[in-house]
């Protein structure tokens, strides 16, 4: 009888150890898939943010006139010379499609392209949401309807950009983010 | 099962105890290092927008309308911050009006973030030494803090005239 007793206890005993064993090997993998995850978030977030601030910053850089052609929720044109040669170019920044990212299992991810003049478009990264946000001197938002007429465009003096970032793959179905706002007040504006 | 058997059953279970806990807290500190880090992102460009919020405003309330060719024509630090009548952001004019500032901004993923702004006058000749008289440059210092940062987080530009 006690050598039965021994025999189940031992297989229950061992049962349980070989399920924490288990469980704790599904932490490690999901714990170092989020952290991977998370660090390639946050860089790409970081990276976008470097692009946008820098070609943002030299935003009307030399022009007199018209320096926001295009102000929208997804997308912006504007002038600037980009390269110091005394010459006007135009910068034009938009949000792709989900459509054209169909290839990564994240269903939202989309495109944000960069073009100078008439240049191929340069992707800048992959986002969930790269929206932008515009304001005049005293800091109240410009609405997207009125931003279709050129003078409210030349009103804007700060614009808000917000962005989204999600991993292309989920863990434990959920997709790993990282967000942040930042309003750039560009000089030549 | 003898005695050293039990012996050796019970000290096995307190090692994978022990295994457990410490790969749950491994867990715990690397999720909470993803979240410091974001709210780093997250701070450190709320503290620039500030800044460069208030770097397109006015040097100082006496530089609005007419150049100052004198330093004396500044205002005196002790009256560092919101002028009468200026009482948001939106109505602010000037750099020190944002002296004293404080304002809790927030983000969907890392909730509140408490940010405090403060002006003063540094030494043109040593821009970290604050200066009790006027100069024409001032620092700005935001200090920010969130639920995920283990520091206040501090960002400073100095603003010549």
């Amino acid at each position: 009888m006690s050598y039965w007793l021994d025999i189940v206890g031992s297989f229950i005993i061992g049962g349980f150890i070989f399920l924490i064993l288990a469980n704790i090997n599904l932490i490690i993998s999901s714990s170092s898939s989020e952290l991977s995850y998370a660090t390639i978030v946050q860089s790409d977030l970081s990276n976008i943010l470097d692009i946008v601030e820098y070609d943002f910053y030299k935003m009307g850089y030399r022009i007199s006139d018209n320096k926001i052609t295009l102000a929208e929720k997804k997308k912006i044109k504007f002038a600037l010379d980009i390269d110091d040669d005394g010459s006007s170019d135009s910068l034009y920044y938009y949000l792709g499609t989900t459509s054209e990212l169909s290839i990564t299992k994240n269903p939202d991810d989309k495109l944000v392209y960069r073009v100078v003049n008439s240049n191929s478009p340069e992707i800048i990264g992959r986002v969930r949401h790269f929206h932008l946000y515009y304001y005049d001197s005293t800091g109240n938002r410009i609405s997207f309807s009125s931003l279709q007429n050129e003078s409210s465009r030349r009103k804007i003096r700060s614009i808000d950009v917000k962005l989204v970032i999600e991993s292309v793959e989920s863990v434990d179905s959920v997709y790993i983010g990282a967000e942040l706002r930042r309003k750039i007040s560009p000089k030549n504006l | 099962m003898n005695g050293a058997q039990q012996l050796l059953t019970i000290a096995s279970i307190l090692l994978i105890t022990v295994l457990l806990i410490n790969v749950h807290r491994s867990t715990g500190d690397k999720i909470l290092t993803t979240y410091t880090n974001e709210s780093f992102i997250a701070g450190t460009s709320i503290a620039q927008s500030l800044i460069d919020e208030m770097s397109i405003k006015s040097f100082d309330e006496q530089t609005i309308e007419y150049p100052a060719l004198e330093v004396d024509n500044l205002t005196s630090s002790g009256f560092l911050g919101p002028d009468p009548g200026e009482d948001s952001r939106e109505s602010f004019d000037d750099v020190d009006d944002y002296n004293q500032y404080e304002e809790t901004i927030s983000n969907d993923r890392m909730g509140e973030f408490n940010i405090t702004i403060s002006v003063s006058y540094v030494d043109r000749d040593n821009l970290e030494i604050i200066s009790s008289s006027k100069t024409f440059t001032k620092n700005i210092t935001v200090s920010v803090t969130n639920y995920n940062l283990p520091i206040t987080l501090v960002v400073s530009r100095v603003i010549g005239y």
